[in-house]
């Protein structure tokens, strides 16, 4: 009986010193410029793209894991899509792949980026298409949402 | 008894945590289309001159003289729960001209533009006053240049030759204006 509990005991340690976090830095706010339309008559430029850093991700996990992604409408309009891909590697001792081109984001889950142990200051891009003129004016929200699983 | 309780409780925490292998974050991401309204005249701005030519016969009018070669484009964004936008056009030039008509045509909207696009009214006679042209514009855009969005006719002619009077050759100046 005392050995049964020992090992339970052992393995609750074990599993809790197997920490894993995901951690987001920074977000995008894009407003259209006025000079998008050169001449009356024209539709927007329509596709729109962040900084090659414009986010950052930290993960921290000690085995294998993946990470997907997916949005969130809080005030958003379908027809604007959101892309998103990593622009470099980050910093860490683990290993980091996937991901490079880019990637839709959905309202489910995408699979997005594959490595193992910790990868810190991952920096993502995003790229917006399909925006036209027709689309209401207005300041469109949506949350953009990592999720880690260990693989 | 109560180790098996201890085994036991462990043992669903131990289960239940391990389960638990997702971790999420999340940031926002804010996009604006703001509101825009602008028009062009094309193919240019360039002035349209418009000259009588003195009667063949004594005793005729004054032929009529037309002009359609300009185009009015525009592009235009509206909110949610904006109102539309118009177009007004008038004459801004501080010469009258007694006796002379200066009547504007707008055709229907005409191109490879997408949206809500604009309604003519049909028919003015151009004044000093603003007056609406093209009804209704949404979120739209014409395209741009010559044969894409409304045609602009100028039809100029006499209507009163009592009071008709010309000291040297006017310039009209028009003003196009588009707002909710």
């Amino acid at each position: 009986m005392k050995s049964t509990l020992f090992t339970i005991i052992t393995l609750f340690f074990i599993q809790g010193a197997c920490t894993q976090s995901i951690i987001v830095t920074g977000q995008w706010n894009y407003t259209i410029p006025t000079t998008d339309i050169t001449e009356a008559g024209e539709d927007f430029t329509g596709t729109y793209t962040s900084s090659v850093n414009q986010v950052y991700l930290d993960i921290i996990y000690d085995n294998k894991w993946s990470v997907s992604v997916q949005k969130n409408n809080i005030d958003w309009n379908n027809k604007i899509k959101i892309w998103v891909h990593r622009t470099g590697n980050g910093f860490g001792t683990g290993k980091i792949k996937d991901g490079k081109r880019y990637k839709r984001i959905r309202n489910r889950d995408i699979k997005f980026i594959n490595g193992n142990r910790a990868r810190y200051s991952i920096p993502l891009q995003f790229r917006i298409r399909k925006v036209s003129v027709t689309l209401p004016a207005h300041n469109y929200v949506v949350e953009i949402i990592y999720t880690l699983t260990a693989t | 008894m109560k180790y098996k309780l201890i085994i036991f409780t462990l043992f669903i925490l131990l289960i239940t945590n391990w389960g638990f292998s997702q971790t999420q974050t999340m940031h926002d991401l804010y996009f604006t289309i703001p509101e825009i309204a602008i028009l062009d005249i094309e193919p240019n701005t360039n002035d349209i001159i418009l000259d009588f030519n003195a009667p063949i016969e004594a005793g005729d009018q004054l032929e009529e003289l037309s002009d359609n070669t300009k185009w009015l484009n525009y592009t235009s964004t509206v909110t949610k729960s904006g109102l539309l936008k118009n177009i007004t056009a008038q004459i801004v030039s501080s010469i009258q001209i007694p006796g002379f008509k200066l009547e504007l045509i707008v055709s229907n909207y005409s191109g490879g533009g997408m949206g809500v696009l604009g309604t003519p009214v049909g028919i003015i006679d151009l004044t000093t006053t603003a007056q609406t042209i093209i009804t209704g514009i949404g979120g739209c855009y014409t395209n741009t240049g010559a044969n894409s969005g409304h045609r602009l006719e100028y039809n100029a002619s006499i209507n009163d030759y009592s009071i008709f009077e010309i000291s040297a050759t006017p310039t009209i100046d028009i003003i196009y204006t588009i707002s909710n």
